[in-house]
């Protein structure tokens, strides 16, 4: 018995990968993807990179010594870029992470229980879905002050409406299934069988949503720090790097200060969604591949 | 439709009270209370004095009461009155939502106008160079930060080529007319469009792709009718509700991310007045702008959830 399901397991694993690399694109985003990460904490150990050292050549051109440059203060823009791409990358998955942990129980359990608690819970989530996330980030942001954690805590707040939603309408048609009705007919608890039965079910879309919202956790976090109301310096992101081009002198006469982060939030979250892509084609059968 | 409509506008009430109930809570535990920002310390006032002021402020009262005292006010179209420019904030908010508007609206109506053409061409032509041209466009329109895309028009169209302004609605002391007001929008409304047009242009080539291969095209395309005529009367209609859809969506993302683009372009409407608001620690302002935000959105989802019963009455009365 414990071998059989074993290798129905394997047998679609096998064809999930299969369904993926079939997707050229979505292979593609994946080892951009992967390279990305390997660089970000390979790079500043072998370069030795300080990103915090100040130096006495501000706003320094590329050169030889400093590839990408300096910023205004005269600190190395690569070993920050770097730096920062960790930053961004951590704060996205956490925030989303945090999304996640509130968004899936509220949504299984609205999708489960239905009345009193589908009414309030899809209810609330209508209203934060009506508050733009933007408005509510620079909000929340105001009232506790920005630091890594309360930026992962503020976009995990804002956004678990999508992972809610998500979950809800699967969880409303697994819960007519009738592996569902048996469990319940045996009187098994609810909350058994909300764990055991529709979690695993539900777990693709889950995973989806959790690829997705990635990079819209990334796109908050770096436009927050953009307005200088995210990540601190000397602590540095992608977003608060850019923060330098709100001078229009900076746009104009140095874009080394402004274009690397810009094309590497570009970069990752083009990735990152065609990654996406590829995984919703992938553990969803029924979709073809095209 | 009548019951539908008279529903809609139901929840859309609750939610209101929602929006309004969120944003009090959030507001109240914001460091400092109003009475700090009227009293300044060293005013010279007595405990007594202070006191009479929150009093009259009804500063004293418990929190649910303030909360109705402010939703109160509010529906009567009083927000309060602005800590740091010390004018109404209602007055403000009137000041800065047709800037706001004029910006969003155009943007949604342009993106709508290319990625509606756009989408149906590639999706008629499923799998052409044509189609292959908007997929990629599409990816690079939903990975692109706003923000960046705002820098790299700058610095490509005003400062390199020096073809158009870079901030402010008019010329700095000028009165203003219609062909300064488009030359200043055309940036921060291109910034805007290329935020939204790759995903309204998938979503038209993915209905239209669905349309195509449904019986009511075969049947049409059998009974000898233009190509024309399958295009526009049969399969448009039917394609169009998932886009306008996703419009309503986007409704949130395209208010929010204005804040970002006028904070660029220096554009005079509710963003920059919010991120002023919100360096100044001005809580009544801050409060106003989020609630009127999310009211225009409500607004938005519910006239476009009505145009999509209008375009397809076929769904019941169920939602």
């Amino acid at each position: 018995m414990k071998q059989s399901k074993t290798i129905v397991k394997d047998a679609y694993l096998r064809d999930t990968i299969e369904r993926f690399t079939r997707h050229k694109m979505a292979v593609v985003g994946l080892v951009v993807l992967v390279l990305e990460i390997v660089l970000l904490f390979l790079l500043p150990v072998l370069l030795g990179s300080k990103p915090n050292e100040i130096t006495p050549y501000f706003s320094a051109a590329p050169s030889a010594e400093f590839p990408l440059g300096t910023d205004t203060t005269g600190r190395d823009l690569l070993a920050r870029l770097l730096y920062g791409g960790q930053t961004s990358l951590g704060i996205g998955l956490l925030a989303v992470l945090v999304q996640a942990i509130i968004g899936i129980p509220l949504g299984i359990i609205a999708g489960y229980y239905r009345g009193t608690a589908e009414v309030v819970i899809m209810r609330l989530a209508d209203i934060f879905n009506s508050i733009p996330n933007m408005c509510l980030n620079l909000v929340l942001v105001t009232v506790f002050s920005p630091s890594f954690w309360t930026i992962v805590m503020v976009i995990g707040i804002t956004g678990w409406p999508s992972f809610t939603r998500l979950l809800y309408s699967s969880v409303l048609s697994i819960r007519e299934k009738e592996y569902v009705e048996a469990a319940r007919a045996i009187g098994t608890k609810n909350s058994t069988i909300m764990i055991q039965y529709i979690l695993p079910n539900a777990l693709s879309p889950a995973l989806v949503a959790f690829t997705f919202g990635v990079p819209s956790a990334i796109l908050s976090e770096s436009a927050l720090s953009f307005l200088g109301l995210g990540i601190q310096i000397p602590q540095s992101t992608w977003g608060n790097m850019l923060n330098a081009a709100q001078s229009l002198a900076v746009v104009a006469t140095q874009p080394w200060m402004w274009i690397p982060p810009g094309l590497c939030i570009l970069i990752t979250l083009i990735s990152i969604n065609l990654f996406g892509d590829g995984l919703r084609d992938a553990l969803d059968p029924k979709t073809k591949v095209g | 439709m009548g019951r539908y409509i008279v529903k809609r506008l139901l929840t859309a009430i609750v939610a209101f009270f929602g929006i309004t109930i969120i944003t009090y809570i959030l507001a109240s535990l914001m460091p400092g209370t109003p009475l700090d920002m009227l009293v300044q310390p060293g005013s010279g006032l007595s405990a007594e004095e202070i006191a009479e002021i929150e009093h009259r402020m009804g500063l004293d009262q418990p929190l649910i009461v303030q909360y109705f005292y402010w939703l109160g006010n509010m529906l009567q179209g009083n927000f309060g009155t602005s800590y740091s420019q010390y004018r109404p904030v209602w007055d403000l908010l009137m000041d800065r939502i047709g800037p706001t508007l004029l910006l969003s609206i155009s943007s949604l109506v342009i993106a709508l106008l290319i990625a509606v053409p756009l989408g149906t061409i590639a999706g008629y032509k499923a799998y052409s160079g044509w189609d292959y041209g908007s997929t990629i466009i599409a990816f690079i329109g939903r990975g692109a930060p706003t923000f960046f895309v705002a820098l790299l028009l700058i610095y490509v169209f005003s400062i390199q080529l020096g073809w158009l302004p870079a901030s402010g609605m008019y010329d700095a002391g000028s009165t203003g007319s219609f062909t300064q007001l488009v030359a200043h929008m055309a940036l921060p409304c291109a910034t805007m469009v290329l935020a939204n047009i790759g995903v309204f242009t998938r979503q038209m080539r993915n209905s239209a792709v669905e349309c195509l291969s449904e019986d009511y095209i075969r049947t049409a395309r059998a009974k000898g009718m233009s190509e024309k005529t399958v295009l526009f009367k049969h399969m448009l209609r039917n394609a169009l509700q998932p886009v306008v859809t996703s419009a309503g969506l986007a409704l949130p993302s395209l208010v929010g991310g204005s804040i970002v683009i006028e904070q660029i372009f220096a554009w005079p409407g509710m963003g920059t007045l919010m991120l002023r608001s919100i360096q100044g620690r001005d809580y009544p302002t801050i409060m106003g702008i989020t609630v009127l935000i999310s009211v225009v959105v409500l607004v938005g989802n519910v006239l476009l959830d009505i145009l999509y019963r209008l375009l397809d009455p076929r769904i019941g009365d169920k939602a």
